[in-house]
């Protein structure tokens, strides 16, 4: 018995070993293929204008668009950004004055951006582009346990997108933290399209954001 | 005691002589049982042997105690029967491995404890870590890259290498509990290798499935709950083996009271010489403040010794040439040679030891119930996880909720309390007596003693100091000397004690005495005997009508000395009445205070005796006897305490054990008064080594308090077992309240055996009043 306990042992830690080795980091190992899945499920969802502003766009309605840069070295502070109308923020109460990092209005559009560094270079495919914000640091990518979503985080609010399109409600999301929302008056719980919630972490403390969530059409 | 006949070289104390040819007994020491399912199993797999009379397994003491046929079975048949039921059989071969078995025991419990420290040490950060992940309000700090939603295969990794250290500190739940799973008779071990070894292997699954890409399992882990289980459940082990060895400490203290060396006079030469070649007949010196080595007669000086730890008594006794000493008693002032005449395993210390643990190990008919639940719990505790387990799957729960059902189930489930609860309270209890002197024979005799309603004490020896002085002498035609004369020659070979008492009388008047011709004892009546040529009656009323001797002229006198409390003894010569002489003896200083302790206690006391009803009624007034049976000859004790048993009465009868013997066996508890080196020791239930009649209420009592805790013991194992498994079924969630951990089941667990030896050791605490 103590043999079969001490190869099960062995076993087991090799096991452990090799999979420690192997790229414990599964998350970060099985979240561009999810994404992967979805822009090869649904080609109208992704724009590629890189050739001429440096992004593809992607977008379910056409109006709120997630922007990524294929090479974050030639896009500033603007690497990865959430563009949606901004009537819905002013009627609300923003005083786009008042914005401060991480927020940009271009024209009548309201811009969530975020700065990634300089990246690895230019990339080819929009999973590699939104990928490299997450090689720049890895608490970029998270994974949220109860929607099943991964999630790009951005300086003031997030991209998540589901790890199985085909069992999931919500395949798109993109979240605004709403506190300093409403630091620059906007009323929160009265923007329209776009829905007020408060969310737990994972550390269990609560954040008050807008989502804007969109169940995919099954294919 | 060995018996060189066995086939085997276990302990096996000789029965009496006719039953020698068809039974002998053997005890045997048992290592890997764990619960009173293991001690059951041990118990029905010798059983089923041909020519078992009996089979006593005490989970306590890790020893069975086996009465067998040597005609139909060996003793290696009954070892054997043992090695096949999953465990291991070990000679116990006397005192001399005692302390070997000792330093092994102490050795085991430093190996747990050592385990203890490995399974805590690594189970207190996978605790953290799962706490931390459940109750994340909790706000515990946590490393980033161990988080469980960003980082959960390493989450789960880093748990899995903290529980299997754990798992390997606890492998003897596994080995064991899967040996005695495929053996037929799951025990304790076997449900915490299932219960924890679900929750690791489904762990383990889980890990798997997250390396594949199913995060979600992360809420599916259950290490922390197999490591944390398993460190609960050896910490309940541990504690129960440190309790389990302070329920011994009476053992210890006697044991210890012996030295290990002895100095002896031999070819007149002092020399040390070690305990053991101690011979009978040796001369052995002792000085002052030392121990005395052996039993013995002492030669020269005179000091005061110390018996406290043997007899509880706390004064210090005086003693000379020609007094007995005990090995093991202190020695006081004095430098003492003595002889050497018991040794080794005959000392009295010795026996008192064996007596000690002989006890220990006997089981109560109170366990009885404990044993048969025990012996179906394992079985029917797992039907229960797999039925419970599947109620709440066919009720549409998750696999989660299923398994938390299943490993709960089984893990709160504790066998060991419930086979724990009678066997540590009475080994702290006869322990405990041992220590004031009172030597309790048994589990069943410390268990009918607390029934005990009606008390018969014997009056000579037992109320009184039995060492009666002559303190009168009526004559009727002879003169005093010589009926002194007469009397006392006659009597010289009479071990009676008014003969004695007569006999010194004459010493003392420096009355030469004669040799009789013819001597014949004429048990409860008195002696005949042919001295210097005339025919010698010396006896009772009864004695004379029966040799048709009028005693009308002694009726004034014996009247007026029968009213003093006397005991009288008539004397004839050659068919005359010659002399009527009376003896008085010493009622012992605290028999009135034991007698109305017993009273106290609302128990009846009875006072027997041989003497007339005058003479019984004066010494039963004085120590406050309210029943007295009267004019009862030695034969006829038994059936004056079977008349009272007959009434309904439990009667516990004291005496000196000798001339009593039929009494004491005939009472539902006989109680020997004396040192506890004779005849007593064997015939009585309990023995009262300090000679004290207040050890009779004590007795009593510490029985009471001893069944009071075995049944507070029974009471909370049923108990924790009858709430705590419904519980983790699932039956409170049921209604709406909380589902249990298996967690929280383990430490239930822990706490349940932990909590019944601690109560047990509360005797410890246990004073006489």
């Amino acid at each position: 018995m103590k043999k079969i306990m001490a190869v099960s042992a062995l076993v087991i830690s090799l096991a452990v070993l090799t999979a420690a080795c192997s790229g414990a980091d599964v998350v970060r190992k099985y979240s561009p293929g999810s994404f992967t899945k979805i822009v090869a499920a649904y080609p109208d969802l992704v724009t590629d204008t890189t050739k001429t502003d440096h992004y593809f766009s992607l977008t379910v309605d056409g109006q709120t668009m997630l922007k990524i840069s294929h090479d974050y070295s030639l896009t500033g502070a603007n690497d990865i950004m959430i563009v949606t109308p901004l009537k819905p923020f002013t009627d609300a109460g923003l005083d786009p004055a008042k914005l401060g990092d991480g927020y940009a209005v271009s024209g009548d559009m309201f811009e969530l951006t975020a700065d990634y560094g300089n990246g690895t270079g230019m990339k080819d495919t929009v999973t590699d582009s939104l990928f490299d914000s997450v090689t720049h640091d890895r608490s970029v990518l998270t994974y949220h346990t109860a929607l099943d979503h991964y999630g790009i985080k951005l300086t003031n609010g997030k991209f998540e997108y589901a790890k199985d399109y085909t069992n999931n409600d919500k395949d798109i999301v993109f979240v605004l933290a709403a506190d300093p929302l409403k630091a620059v008056g906007v009323d929160v719980q009265n923007v329209s399209g776009w829905v007020f919630k408060t969310m737990q972490n994972e550390d269990g403390s609560s954040i008050d954001v807008l989502l804007k969530p969109y169940d995919l059409p099954a294919k | 005691m060995n018996d060189s006949s066995s086939t085997g070289s276990g302990r096996e104390p000789a029965n009496t002589v006719s039953d020698q040819v068809k039974s002998r007994n053997a005890e045997l020491a048992i290592e890997g049982m764990s619960c009173a399912s293991c001690s059951a199993a041990v118990e029905r797999a010798v059983k089923k042997l041909e020519g078992i009379s009996l089979a006593q397994v005490n989970l306590a003491t890790n020893t069975g105690s086996f009465a067998y046929d040597p005609e139909l079975v060996s003793l290696t048949q009954i070892k054997s029967a043992i090695t096949n039921a999953g465990y291991t059989p070990k000679d116990i071969e006397g005192e001399k491995t005692r302390t070997e078995q000792e330093a092994r025991r102490d050795n085991e419990t430093g190996k747990m404890r050592i385990r203890l420290i490995i399974a805590a040490v690594f189970s207190a950060p996978i605790l953290y870590i799962a706490m931390s992940h459940m109750f994340p309000q909790l706000g515990l700090p946590i490393p980033y890259f161990m988080g469980s939603h960003d980082f959960p295969l390493i989450f789960a990794l880093i748990q899995l290498g903290l529980t299997i250290p754990v798992i390997f500190a606890g492998s003897k739940f596994y080995t064991r509990g899967i040996k005695s799973l495929f053996k037929g008779s799951p025990n304790m071990d076997t449900l915490v290798a299932i219960g924890t070894g679900s929750a690791f292997l489904y762990s383990l699954f889980a890990t798997v499935e997250i390396y594949l890409g199913e995060f979600a399992f992360a809420k599916s882990l259950y290490f922390e709950s197999a490591a944390v289980v398993i460190t609960l459940v050896m910490l309940g082990k541990y504690l129960e083996a440190v309790s389990k060895g302070k329920t011994s400490e009476a053992i210890k203290k006697l044991m210890q009271l012996r030295p290990t060396t002895a100095v002896v006079e031999r070819n007149g030469r002092e020399m040390e010489v070690l305990i053991d070649e101690v011979l009978v007949g040796d001369t052995v010196l002792v000085r002052p403040g030392s121990a005395f080595p052996v039993d013995g007669t002492i030669l020269e000086g005179m000091t005061t010794v110390d018996e406290s730890m043997l007899t509880g008594e706390s004064l210090p006794v005086e003693k000379q040439p020609d007094s007995e000493v005990t090995g093991g008693s202190m020695n006081g002032e004095g430098l003492i040679k003595y002889r050497a005449t018991r040794v080794g395993a005959d000392t009295a210390l010795s026996k008192i030891i064996q007596l000690v643990e002989e006890a220990q190990g006997k089981k109560a008919p109170i366990a009885k119930l404990a044993d048969i639940v025990s012996g179906y719990f394992v079985p029917i505790v797992l039907i229960i996880a797999v039925l419970s387990a599947a109620a709440w799957a066919i009720a549409g729960k998750d696999f989660n909720f299923v398994l938390t059902i299943f490993v709960s189930v089984l893990v709160i489930a504790c066998p060991c309390a419930l086979g724990l609860a009678t066997p540590t309270a009475i080994m702290v209890g006869t322990g405990k007596g041992a220590e004031f002197g009172i030597l309790m024979k048994g589990g069943e005799a410390l268990e009918t003693t607390h029934k005990i309603n009606a008390v018969v004490l014997d009056k000579t020896g037992t109320i009184t100091e039995g060492k009666p002085r002559l303190t009168d002498i009526r004559t009727y035609g002879l003169s005093e000397q010589l009926a002194l004369l007469l009397c006392a020659s006659a009597e010289r070979g009479s071990e009676h004690p008014i003969a004695r008492a007569i006999v010194e009388n004459a010493f003392e008047k420096k009355i030469e005495l004669l040799q009789p011709d013819a001597f014949q004892a004429l048990p409860g009546r008195g002696i005949e005997a042919v001295v210097g040529g005339r025919t010698v009656l010396a006896g009772n009323s009864k004695l004379m009508k029966e040799k048709g001797i009028d005693i009308d002229e002694a009726a004034a006198d014996a009247d007026k000395l029968a009213r003093m409390g006397r005991t009288l003894m008539y004397v004839a010569v050659n068919g005359q009445l010659s002399a009527l002489m009376a003896a008085a003896d010493t009622v012992r200083k605290t028999s009135r205070e034991a007698i109305a302790k017993l009273k106290s206690m609302g128990i009846e006391v009875y006072m027997i005796t041989g003497d007339n009803q005058n003479t019984a009624q004066v010494i039963a007034a004085e120590v406050g006897i309210d029943h007295v049976l009267s004019d009862v000859l030695p034969g006829e004790k038994a059936g004056e305490v079977k008349r009272l048993q007959e009434s309904g009465k439990k009667v516990a009868m004291v005496g000196d054990g000798i001339n009593d013997a039929p009494a004491l066996v005939q009472a539902d508890v006989g109680m020997a008064i004396g040192t506890g080196t004779d005849v007593a020791v064997e015939s009585a239930d309990v023995v009262l080594m300090r000679g004290d009649l207040n050890e009779v209420p004590a007795a009593i009592a510490l029985s009471r308090a001893t069944i009071r805790n075995i049944k507070q013991n029974l009471f909370w194992a049923f108990v924790y077992n009858l709430l705590g498994i419904p519980f983790a079924a699932g039956a409170v969630y049921l209604f709406g309240g909380p589902l249990l951990s298996p967690i929280f089941a383990g430490a239930a667990m822990a706490f349940s055996s932990v909590s019944v030896v601690s109560n047990a050791l509360r005797l410890r605490r246990f004073k006489l009043k």
